[in-house]
């Protein structure tokens, strides 16, 4: 005898089970949480590797002026710090220069006159370190170097034995 | 009217909740950094405010942490061996070595399309901020008596934390 086999779609409702996800969930955040570390804003300071005669921190300059070089020399202060520094016109006459103490402002000012009366013409900045300056104040002077205008700047050590 | 209190169940929707939990596992995960730095966490940099945000713009990277002591540790994929001994360069003769080979890799890569020669890679230098600006300088000259010419110091950028 034939049956008829009557094809009765039942209503069947799937339900997940989110609870299980939602724990897994939790613990990869845990996860991340305690291994997140953020960094701290890294900058760069791009620069010329020194060459023979002196350390320069951009290329030479393209155009046909001779650029002004200033050079300070910076003696060596108390546990690596800053010392006396006296800046000088390498072409000047006057073989002594400018003091400007230990004192950072100081030697911001003097940077910025003398910028100021260069009036647009190319300069360079040489940095005669002493030895036992740590490099903690050497990137202050050529970060406030760079801020007063200068971009070719040359931190070379002032013991010339040592370029 | 009378009020059937039937057999009820009462589930709080947890779909949202999963929803938001994996929206904060995704910020985690894009934050994490699995990849090994070839940065040294022991090295604390020094500040500036010229510092630029960094650009991934080279492929060939060479970082050089030097530490307070004037030693270069290679990390990550510089570092040449396993143990701590084979990833410090004591002195500028032994990165002047290190540098040498390196220099000798990068030439003997392909070069790039419409180049005449394969480019050395971009050296990263590292500094501590208590490292004696000497032995930095002697770090950057062993690099250029190798044959590298482009450098980038690195610093925090000023507003970022400082170690």
């Amino acid at each position: 005898m034939a049956r008829k086999h009557k094809n009765v779609t039942e209503d069947v409702s799937v339900e997940l089970p989110i609870t299980p996800m939602l724990d897994m969930s939790f613990q990869l955040m845990a996860f991340f949480i305690f291994t997140f570390r953020p960094a701290p804003s890294e900058g760069q300071i791009a620069m010329s590797l020194p060459n023979v005669e002196a350390g320069d921190i951009a290329p030479p300059s393209a155009t046909d002026d001779k650029p002004v070089t200033f050079i300070v020399t910076v003696a060596n202060g108390d546990s690596g710090k800053l010392g006396l520094m006296t800046i000088r016109d390498k072409d000047g006459t006057d073989p002594k220069g400018e003091s400007m103490g230990a004192d950072i402002e100081r030697y911001k000012a003097a940077l910025h006159k003398r910028r100021g009366d260069l009036k647009g013409r190319p300069s360079k900045l040489t940095l005669e370190i002493g030895n036992a300056v740590v490099h903690d104040y050497v990137v202050q002077l050529i970060d406030v170097a760079r801020q007063a205008g200068f971009e070719d700047i040359a931190p070379v050590p002032a013991d010339a034995s040592k370029r | 009217m009378s009020h059937e209190s039937g057999g009820d169940k009462c589930e709080p929707n947890l779909i949202p909740l999963l929803d938001l939990v994996l929206q904060l596992v995704m910020f985690f995960m894009v934050c994490a950094n699995f990849a090994m730095e070839q940065v040294s966490e022991a090295i604390r940099l020094p500040t500036a405010v010229v510092a630029k945000p960094i650009e991934k713009a080279d492929e060939y990277i060479i970082f050089l942490n030097v530490d307070q002591d004037g030693k270069v540790i290679l990390a990550g994929l510089d570092a040449r061996g396993t143990t701590k001994a084979d990833n410090i360069l004591d002195n500028p003769q032994q990165v002047l070595t290190y540098m040498k080979g390196r220099h000798s890799e990068d030439m003997r890569r392909k070069p790039k399309e419409g180049q005449a020669g394969p480019t050395p890679s971009l050296v990263i230098v590292r500094a501590d901020k208590e490292a004696n600006f000497e032995k930095v300088y002697a770090v950057m000259k062993s690099c250029r008596s190798a044959g590298y010419d482009r450098a980038q110091l690195r610093a925090i950028r000023f507003g970022g934390k400082v170690e």
